[in-house]
């Protein structure tokens, strides 16, 4: 049962005191681990990999979208998709983003390292208000807060930047859920419901379910919370609130994904109930028994397919202990923390129990063990501060060296015989993975060691010194294994020249030779580091963004090109570039990849970048003289789409209809199309022979000019949303989805002034929904404090006194009795 | 029983040492590196060619003082009566045999004195913590440095000092000079010391015997100079006198005429332009490790004058000063001064806030330490020893690991790597500041009768 304690003044105070201290002493040690960072890369904090490529440069964009008011249509992303679908799940929904808002944009990629200390500050804040219910000792909620903000989940997906952001608001979520049911709080659970759903959605789905588990286990533990319609119906109705609070975020963002790929499919067979790799449930051993192998690489259990996936749930210094220790012990029977924590194992083993995290989706994960994470280190807490279970202690301290032992040993010592060699040990052994290896051995054992000697010296002899030791320790642990973690990450990093002078910095000073600012082009960089454009400003066709608009998806994957997180055409797609308006293509100094481009003018260095001109280059917006059905086109089965598109505008059957007598048609693309690069060259003259101009672009879309000689549509390789609209020469005229997920219009023969606007889809409905929820919030707000005046003269509600006379009556008998047991012990002796 | 006690240990000390010393040469041989030996080597084979000229450049890239060359000496007249040249593990041992006497040697002195401050037991601990201690077991087994040496005759010169026996320490502290350049440090806290507790004369007559003794050892290396000036002074018919201001005029000139001694040591200073070699201080937390070029560059655009050089230089200044001040300021306020503590205080600001600082020079603060500790009773010094041991340790390691390749020096040097620089450095810092804050409680203790004031038992 939890505890109930008393609101006087004194305790309040202590309770602030603390909880200021465990912000302060997380924030501390997010600053050792941080700093070397920003000193290392001259102010600011670059790791590797997605966050270097993705983070800083999202949020840079996002800060600066939103400051400038450009939230409809970003220009940036890929083709063109919507910006608060694309970056809902990123940045822009994020408590944290909303923060750096309130400082210049030029600071925001200076900001992405205090912030990151903030968000680790904030996680062990929420982990102790979460935790302080469950313990007497507050110092034990401190060391809770510490091995959750500090669990290798955490340090392995900095890497991800914004999971960070959901650790640090899920406690608190926890913490709303606990004080409505328990303490009868109105409205804080409605609000966290609604900050963690725009916080992070994709995240939102595991927690909503993680926190039925959890009422769904407590409702049936014994001694715990009793179901009750009402109260059941309160909590239905506050999620509810709180999600039609973020409605004017999600509803967008929910259009916005609905028909992404990566959302399709669904666990079943036998890939519900067991891995494809046997070395997985290996792995998730040693997520919970060692620091974190790298996202990237799988040093310690190798091919277990489990790169990037997120399986990390070591709490440093402790490991496993206590929680074997919770999980022996006779008093942990039956209580809802040990079916949490069963059920939360089982689903680590069970993928398809394990992605009901995910709605069941076969793009698996294991994210989700951040929630499993904060029960684990409650437990422990639980366990070392209960002076009475030293057997259960002990054992854990045993089982934990066992399974520690037993999982390093064999990996580090079995000898293997392949390709005439014999070599030791399971674990990879290129790039330093030998070394990191036994460095992260060898602080799992130093971890198992200290934990045990602390215990053995002082638990009993002085606690208090136990307790103020095993947070030292605790915090060494966190600075040696998590600096190791990311430094050993950082080395696979772009070089500072890279991401500083060549990127970050060189925004301001980016521009090319010749180009004209009233022409709409794109980019492509070629083996270059992903999303470069981004950082220098300029649209461009290389993007590595999983949430862009689906028509990017579809467009693609109609051209042949794998689209799946990222956009990496390769140079063999020849009619891509013409069609997407690329006309410069950067090319990697030293590298040569762009020398199959065709029709390309070498124009000198930059960044770092070996700079072309696309001869081939079509303004952004043009037209066909030729068109082919998508029916026929389907039918013949012909590769290099690409290229057909160069000549022949794609036209669903309707369009056909609508449009077909503006051109001529192609049945046989195999034979009527010309594929050599001498044809790409003239069907790109061509289709610049009759394009736009004057292009200009504003917060609600764009503006541009063609003339026309006779009635035709005007394509535009924009990827096709609800949202758009258009107008030529003032008369509004239907937006059309063609070339498999682009857009075109039709114009009129003359001179057309073509106006395009974006509204987000969903937007407004979901604004006013946001509204109307935030009403809903103010009225529980009100309601709540009402029923507050209710309370006795010691803060609780009668209910609540009720129970906590019953707490005191039952902890004063149980004491008695152990004091009875251990007299009677002592006679016995 | 005091004395029984004294003798109980220092047999068991014996014991360990007499182990130590066994364990140490036996596995100096075998611990092979090529950082320093051989350069060592090569100035072994010029000295044995030429003794007392060893300053006219036959001896490559020679930067050391020359006290130590007596030993260096003997390995080249070895190696040519014996040929040590193609044999790498008698190479080894040869030159790493005097760092290894020196490190048994400070251990035995740190006994020693410790025992005139505290308990037998306690000094045997401290004792035995410097011979344990990993730093001094990498620096003269592995790497085959003399800073042992230094170690040696720094806990002989602030036991004189403290004892009140100035000249004793003078001598003490030329000898160590003119042995390991470092021991110039603390020619500050000697000069700082002194104004504190003597009177102007005695602080006059240690000076100019200090400088004289240290000029005279000198001397002899700057004859074979002076002799062939002279001679081609007295070949252009000058009489005596004459040819021998000539001479000494255009000794100037070169290194070993007779400015030699200020030649070498301010000569060997200013020789590593880096904001910081391999150190874990002020300049490595900012990620200036090994920086050639930024050293003399602005920090702040516009503020050309205001170089990391520039910086470190009154830094340098501030770390050397502050003793000084404080001396006076203890001797008018009648403050407790500990010149154990103050040599402690000026040696670690200096290495961490002054730029071109070498990774070794940390290394002298330990003995300090554990004379803090022995003398103080606190265990904060001793927790602040193991922990400054653990720093100085791995800052020797990652030297040594940086130069095993080429690859590990680009990365640890100017890669990823040299974040662990940035964070070893920031660690150091934060013990810095640890180690200040242990020792303000008794810098401002109000003057007593030293005997109460240390917890001297006799």
């Amino acid at each position: 049962m939890s505890m109930i304690k008393l609101k006087n003044p004194q305790l309040q105070k202590e309770e602030r005191l603390k909880a200021l201290r465990v912000f302060l002493l997380a924030a501390g040690l997010g600053l050792v681990l941080i700093l070397p960072f920003i000193i290392y890369e001259r102010g600011y904090f670059f790791y590797y990999g997605d966050f270097n490529v993705q983070q800083v440069p999202f949020l840079r964009l996002s800060v600066e979208s939103v400051r400038s008011g450009n939230v409809g249509w970003s220009w940036l992303t890929d083709l063109g998709s919507d910006f608060i679908g694309s970056y809902s799940f990123y940045t822009i929904g994020s408590p944290f983003f909303w923060l750096m808002l309130l400082f210049p944009s030029s600071w925001t990629a200076a900001l992405v390292g205090p912030m990151m200390v903030l968000k680790i500050a904030v996680s062990a804040l929420g982990a102790y208000l979460y935790v302080k219910r469950y313990v007497r000792d507050y110092d034990y909620a401190v060391i809770a807060a510490l091995l959750y903000a500090f669990s290798s989940y955490t340090v392995y997906n900095i890497f991800f930047n914004h999971f960070i952001d959901v650790v640090a608001m899920f406690p608190f979520l926890m913490y709303a859920f606990d004080e409505l049911v328990e303490n009868d709080r109105w409205g804080l659970f409605a609000l966290l419901t609604g900050l963690s759903l725009l916080n992070n959605y994709f995240f939102f789905i595991g927690e909503a379910i993680f926190v039925i588990i959890y009422y769904a286990v407590r409702i049936t533990a014994p001694n715990d919370w009793e179901f009750k319609l009402k109260k059941f119906l309160h909590i239905a109705a506050e999620a509810f609130i709180g999600v039609g609070l973020s409605a004017f975020m999600i509803l967008p963002s929910y259009i916005g994904i609905a028909d992404n790929p990566r959302l399709e499919g669904f666990f079943n067979g036998w890939s519900f109930f067991v891995y494809d790799k046997t070395q997985r449930y290996l792995d998730i051993f040693q997520s919970l028994l060692f620091p974190p192998e790298l996202p990237h690489y799988t040093y310690f259990i190798s091919d277990g397919n489990t790169r990037w996936q997120s399986v990390a749930a070591w709490l440093p210094l402790l490991s496993l202990a206590m929680v074997i220790a919770f999980l022996v012990s006779k008093k942990s029977k039956g209580t809802w923390q040990k079916r949490l924590l069963i059920y939360s194992f089982v689903a680590l083993m069970i993928p398809g129990l394990g992605s009901l995290f995910y709605l069941m989706k076969a793009t698996y994960y294991s994210r989700w063990l951040f929630m499993p994470v904060l029960i684990m280190a409650m437990v422990s807490v639980k366990m070392l501060e209960d002076r009475e279970q030293d057997e259960e202690r002990r054992l854990g301290f045993k089982w934990n060296a066992v399974f520690t032992l037993g999982l390093f040993i064999p990996v580090a010592l079995i000898p293997v015989y392949s390709n005439n060699k014999l070599s030791f040990g399971l674990h990879k052994t290129a790039w330093g993975g030998t070394a990191m290896f036994f460095i992260c051995g060898a602080i799992a054992l130093a971890c198992l060691a200290v934990s045990w000697l602390l215990y053995k010296k002082f638990y009993h002899a002085d606690h208090a010194r136990y307790k103020k030791l095993l947070t030292v320790s605790l915090c060494a642990t966190i600075c040696v294994y998590g600096l190791f973690i990311l430094i050993s990450g950082k080395t696979s990093s772009q070089s500072t020249k890279e991401l500083l002078d060549d990127s970050l910095l060189a925004t301001e000073e980016f521009s090319i030779p010749g180009e004209d600012d009233s022409e709409f082009y794109r980019i492509d960089v070629l083996d270059g580091m992903d999303n470069q454009g981004l950082y220098w400003g300029k649209p461009s066709i290389n993007f590595f963004h999983s949430v862009v608009s689906p028509s990017i998806m579809e467009f693609y994957k109609g051209i042949g090109v794998e689209r799946n997180v990222a956009t990496r055409a390769g140079v063999d797609k020849l009619g891509l570039r013409p069609l997407t308006s690329v006309k410069y293509v950067f090319q990697k100094t030293g590298k040569t990849t762009a020398l199959s481009l065709p029709n390309l003018t070498y124009i000198g260095q930059q960044n770092g970048y070996d700079v072309y001109r696309n001869e081939n280059f079509i303004p952004f917006g043009f037209t066909y003289d030729k068109f082919i059905a998508k029916t026929i086109l389907d039918s013949t089965g012909i590769g290099k789409i690409d290229q057909v598109m160069l000549q022949a505008i794609i036209l669903d059957n309707d369009q056909v209809v609508k449009y077909g007598s503006m051109m001529q048609y192609i049945s046989s693309p195999a034979t009527e199309c010309d594929f050599t690069l001498e044809g790409v060259a003239a069907e790109s003259a061509l289709r610049r022979s009759e394009s736009c101009y004057n292009f200009s672009r504003d917060n609600q879309g764009f503006s541009t000019e063609i003339d026309l000689a006779a009635d035709n549509l005007v394509f535009f390789s924009l990827p096709y949303s609800k949202g758009w609209s258009a107008t030529v020469n003032g008369q509004p005229v239907s937006v059309e989805k063609v070339n498999l997920g682009l857009t075109a219009i039709p114009a009129k023969a003359g001179h057309n002034v073509i106006r395009f606007d974006y509204e987000t889809p969903g937007l407004k409905t979901g604004v006013i929904v946001s509204i109307v929820s935030a009403v809903l919030l103010a009225g529980l707000f009100a309601a709540g404090a009402v029923l507050s005046r209710k309370k006795s003269a010691f803060g609780i509600s009668t209910e609540a006194a009720g129970e906590l006379l019953s707490a005191v009556k039952t902890d004063a008998a149980n004491e008695n009795q152990s004091q009875k047991a251990s007299e009677t012990e002592k006679e016995e002796q | 029983m005091q004395l029984e006690q004294q003798k109980l240990y220092a047999k068991k000390l014996r014991l360990w040492l007499l182990g130590g010393l066994i364990v140490t040469l036996g596995l100096a041989p075998v611990l092979q590196q090529s950082l320093d030996i051989y350069l060592n080597f090569r100035w072994a084979q010029g000295l044995a060619e030429g003794f007392f000229n060893a300053y006219d450049g036959h001896v490559y890239y020679l930067d050391y003082p020359p006290l130590c060359f007596p030993v260096l000496w003997l390995v080249g007249k070895i190696d040519q009566w014996f040929g040590l040249a193609g044999n790498n593990a008698m190479i080894q041992l040869s030159l790493k045999v005097m760092p290894v006497c020196f490190y048994m040697l400070s251990t035995w002195t740190v006994y020693l004195i410790a025992c005139r401050y505290t308990e037998p037991k306690r000094a045997y601990h401290a004792a035995l913590f410097l011979l344990l201690c990993p730093t001094l077991f990498v620096n003269s087994v592995y790497w085959g440095q003399v800073d042992t040496v230094l170690i040696f005759f720094i806990l002989w010169f602030f036991y004189h000092l403290d004892e009140g026996r100035p000249l004793a320490a003078t001598v003490v502290l030329v000898l160590g000079c003119v042995m390991k350049l470092q021991t110039l440090f603390f020619l500050p806290i000697f000069v700082a010391y002194m104004v504190y507790r003597y009177p102007i004369k005695k602080v006059l007559v240690c000076g100019v015997t200090g400088v004289a003794l240290a000029y005279a050892l000198f001397i002899p290396f700057m004859i074979p100079r002076l002799s062939a000036l002279y001679a081609e002074a007295a070949g252009q018919g000058l009489s005596f006198f004459p040819a021998l201001t000539q001479a000494i005029g255009s000794s100037l000139d070169y290194k070993d005429g007779v400015a030699l001694p200020f030649n070498l040591y301010f000569g060997s200073y200013n020789s590593y332009q880096y904001a910081a070699m391999n150190s874990f201080n002020l300049w490595s937390a900012v990620g200036m490790n090994m920086e050639r070029d930024v050293l003399n560059a602005p920090i702040i655009s516009g503020i050309g004058w205001l170089t990391p050089k520039f910086l470190g230089n009154i830094f340098l200044g501030v770390s050397v000063l502050l003793p000084m001040a404080y001396a006076v300021a203890a001797k008018f306020k009648k403050w407790q001064a500990d010149v154990w503590m103050l040599a402690f205080l000026t040696m670690q600001s200096i290495y961490m806030f002054a730029a071109m600082m070498h990774d070794r020079y940390q290394i002298a603060v330990l003995p300090l330490l554990l004379m803090l500790w022995v003398r103080k009773k606190d265990y904060n010094f001793a927790v602040a020893f193991v922990l400054t041991a653990v720093m100085t340790c791995a800052n020797h390691l990652m030297t040594i690991i940086s130069y095993t390749s080429n690859e590990l020096q680009q990365f640890f040097f100017y890669g990823a790597g040299s974040m662990i620089y940035i964070v070893f450095s920031l660690f150091n810092l934060a013990l810095y500041a640890y180690t200040v804050y242990i020792c303000r409680p008794y810098l401002f203790k109000p003057e007593q009768p030293v005997e109460a004031a240390e917890g001297k038992e006799e």
